[in-house]
């Protein structure tokens, strides 16, 4: 990697980041005040109007919210089925292939075909929660498999010689070993959470983001719908931003354990 | 081909001025490097700065190959990458046949060789070698190819991609690529260093007998006395961080050098005085840390 | 003076294992014959039971729950309706497949288009940060209804959703593949003389290749759930509208059958793209 090719001093950086956000949010006010791509695109201007109404803001905040807490909710237990999966596979590799492909199924189950599924088994508040569960759990599961594979097989020889147990291994060597990539996936992870909440919100239930989405949609009230729509980018950039902080620590303390 | 002898013998003592460049017409062709106390500071995070290398001045002549030794961490390597215009000093001036390293490279005028040998994963060694051709813009010389690659003894694996290879084969191929535009200065940083003794002991006679085909000015980098001994006209010491040029020795032995040279006590006492030399710079700076 | 060195090229021949028995006994034939036929089945059965393994969870959860057929079908049910009407999904499934793999080269042309502005200009680069971020936290999936406003309740935004999805993971894997290079590689290219635009198309645009493939594996599927919504939010062409159709009708066998064949073009363009990028890695690697 070279970083020569990193622009100035890291201050430069941040201001060339932050005129590139600048320069977005100016399009998007052109692109809104001007009306060139027709009414249904409402420019910053409004959406902040819609935030600094007392009136308006609280339906907003209030369903982000919902939302942004099913979302966690999902992930965390998709999460958590991705790991146990992955470490089943990990300890039991003749059903690798199996379940990467029933992971792969999962994974291709459009949402539309799901959400039958998920309303016949969970109730209604639930199934935004399950339905982010099934948006991460590919992804998380592919990472695990990956991480904890991925330490290199000196490691492993030298556990071996030194006769340590297959726990001890895992604890010692697979673990830390997986935890960068994992670290990552999780990142990543975090705002097809956001996508899978909203989606089975649609489906279900009447509260959170979702359904706010859609009346203002069919409502017409476009400064509605591009709040609601900012500030689920809103409640993806901070979840994203708190997994990001975890993957660097993850990297800078386990990175390197393959090589 | 240096003709002073710096053995103590009884009969003859020769005084030799050990700080400039022997009286010797080098055959070979190239162009002068002038190092004129250069020095190089590298910025650590906070703030911190570390003199890799400070008032370090050599001259290597036209056709004369110098290799530079010296205990890890001396900056030997920052010295090589300042001449092939990878870094600037921070202080004095790197001139290349008068010129700014920066100008002999965008001329394609320099050739390298590292450890890691950079070879492309996805060409095949034909490729890997018309790769100069093309950066320089040229038509590819497909003879000069074909006989640089019977040079160094790859005749029979033009289509072989380098996973292929063996790691001596694959430095053979960066060696033939660093040669293949006839550079006027050649650059080697370790170019045998990832591999094992009985490999870098042939390639190294391999590289002489290249080499002297073609005689051109060369630097070499290396941790190996006795390589640079086999390969070098001079050797230069170098001190440990900051680095500098700490002593020099002229080679003195005739090419091309076999591997009887390498059994006389003539040899002998160099290494044994090189590597006495290096022992001490490593324990110094040792201490020091 | 050997030129030429002894030392073995682990070329893939030396790697393959020898199966041939030497042997002339018959038993030991017998015997590997069988050594074959056991690693085949058990290949075969490595590949079948997650889909036996769906079926029998399928069929269990719906005797177990009595549920009704207009609620969710038999598995038995989808399979006739399958081999009763076998030409009629294929029409829905080459569509929606167009238009997914058009929106998906789409999207990575646009990925690769600005991964290579942010090579040469590291300002763009440093400025293309925030707002990839951004985007890269966008629910695009919950655009949909909004995007089908702005361009249209047609195909096209359909490919322009599939665009969307593929072109933040391209864009990210391949900036990251221009810029691991081979260890010296760039230093190489740099004392030869490259020119930034040589170094650029020799060195970074290859070494970028495996990794931009693995992004466009990890999209490809997402790209097709996300382009079944879209359809199905706006009564385009493709399976997702045959969905929506069906469920509307509460004809649950057909509806369900159009989710299976949406499950086969996802994991179908799965494969295709994770062996795309296993060459790729063994090709630029």
């Amino acid at each position: 990697m070279t970083d020569d090719d990193d622009f100035g001093t890291p201050v430069q950086r941040i201001v060339a980041a932050f005129s590139g956000a600048v320069l977005l949010l100016v399009v998007w006010q052109i692109v809104g005040v001007t009306e060139v791509f027709g009414t249904t695109i409402s420019p910053p201007t409004d959406v902040l109007e819609v935030f600094a109404d007392p009136d308006r803001r609280p339906t907003i905040v209030t369903a982000a919210l919902a939302t942004a807490t099913e979302a966690v909710k999902g992930f965390f237990w998709g999460a958590l089925f991705a790991i146990v999966a992955g470490l089943f596979v990990t300890a039991l590799p003749i059903f690798r292939k199996g379940i990467d492909q029933l992971a792969t199924i999962q994974s291709a189950i459009p949402f539309v075909a799901l959400a039958p599924i998920l309303l016949a088994n969970f109730d209604r508040a639930t199934v935004p929660v399950a339905m982010a569960a099934c948006t991460v759990f590919f992804t998380i599961y592919v990472a695990v498999v990956q991480g904890l594979g991925s330490a290199s097989p000196t490691l492993h020889e030298v556990f071996v010689v030194f006769g340590g147990s297959w726990h001890s291994k895992l604890l010692r060597i697979q673990l830390p070993s997986a935890l960068p990539v994992v670290a990552t996936s999780l990142k990543v992870a975090m705002p097809l959470a956001i996508v899978g909440a909203v989606i089975g919100e649609w489906f279900g239930v009447s509260k959170g983001i979702g359904p706010v989405l859609l009346t203002a949609l069919r409502n017409y009230q476009m400064p509605i719908m591009w709040a609601a729509a900012t500030s689920t980018v809103i409640v993806a950039l901070v979840l994203f931003g708190v997994m990001a902080v975890i993957e660097r620590l993850a990297m800078e303390r386990f990175e390197g354990a393959t090589r | 081909m240096s003709t002073t002898n710096t053995s103590d013998t009884p009969t003859t003592v020769d005084t030799v001025d050990l700080t400039t460049p022997p009286p010797v017409e080098h055959t070979g062709r190239g162009v002068p490097i002038d190092l004129i106390d250069i020095g190089k500071q590298f910025q650590l995070k906070r703030r911190k700065t570390v003199d890799a290398v400070s008032d370090m001045t050599l001259s290597v002549q036209p056709g004369e190959f110098v290799a530079l030794i010296g205990p890890s961490g001396c900056g030997k390597s920052t010295v090589l990458r300042m001449i092939a215009s990878l870094e600037q000093p921070t202080t004095g001036t790197v001139t290349v046949d008068g010129s700014a390293p920066a100008d002999m490279a965008s001329s394609h005028r320099l050739g390298v060789a590292f450890q890691d040998n950079a070879l492309l994963p996805w060409s095949t060694v034909r490729s890997n070698l018309n790769l100069p051709y093309k950066l320089a813009g040229r038509k590819v010389d497909t003879e000069r190819v074909d006989s640089l690659i019977e040079l160094v003894g790859l005749k029979g694996f033009e289509n072989a991609r380098p996973k292929q290879l063996s790691g001596g084969m694959r430095q053979r191929v960066s060696i033939a690529r660093s040669i293949m535009l006839e550079p006027d200065v050649l650059l080697l940083d370790e170019p045998f260093g990832a591999l094992d003794a009985v490999t870098r002991r042939r390639l190294n006679m391999e590289l002489q007998r290249i080499w002297m085909a073609d005689p051109v000015t060369t630097v070499l980098v290396t941790h190996d006395v006795d390589e640079a001994l086999l390969l070098a006209d001079r050797v230069v010491v170098m001190s440990p961080r900051p680095g500098r040029v700490r002593m020099i020795r002229d080679v003195p032995f005739e090419r091309p050098r076999t591997s009887d040279v390498t059994r006389t006590p003539e040899f002998h006492e160099l290494v044994d005085e090189l590597t006495t030399e290096l022992d001490n710079l490593s324990r110094g700076s040792a201490a020091d840390d | 003076m050997t030129t030429i060195e002894q030392a073995s090229i682990p070329l893939a021949s030396d790697t393959a294992p020898a199966v041939a028995a030497t042997s002339t006994s018959s038993r030991s034939g017998v015997r590997t014959a069988l050594r074959v036929a056991r690693k085949v089945l058990m290949g075969i059965v490595g590949v079948v039971w997650p889909v036996v393994f769906i079926y029998i969870v399928w069929a269990l959860w719906i005797e177990l729950q009595q549920l009704p057929p207009a609620v969710a079908p038999h598995p038995n049910d989808v399979i006739d309706y399958i081999r009763e009407n076998p030409g009629s999904y294929v029409a829905d499934a080459l569509d929606t497949l167009r238009i997914v793999v058009g929106g998906v080269l789409l999207g990575a042309l646009a990925g690769v288009a600005l991964a290579s502005l942010s090579w040469f200009s590291s300002f763009a680069r440093a400025a293309i940060s925030a707002p990839t971020l951004i985007t890269q936290c966008l629910p695009v999936a919950t655009l949909v209804p909004v995007i089908a406003r702005v361009f249209g309740y047609n195909e096209r935004t359909v490919v322009i959703v599939a665009a969307l999805i593929t072109f933040f993971p391209v864009l990210v894997f391949t900036s990251a593949g221009m810029r691991s290079t081979p260890a010296g590689t760039t230093d190489m290219f740099k004392v030869f003389g490259a020119s930034r635009r040589r170094r650029f198309m020799l060195l970074a645009v290859p070494s970028s290749v495996p990794r931009l493939l693995v992004s466009l594996q990890l999209s490809v599927v997402v790209a097709v759930v996300g382009s079944m919504l879209a359809q199905w939010i706006m009564g385009a062409n493709g399976l997702g509208y045959r969905l929506a159709v069906a469920q509307a009708s509460f004809r649950t066998a057909e509806a369900w059958g159009a989710s299976v064949v949406a499950i086969l073009v996802g994991v179908l363009l799965y494969g295709v793209a994770s062996s795309l990028a296993r060459y790729a890695r063994r090709r630029f690697d």
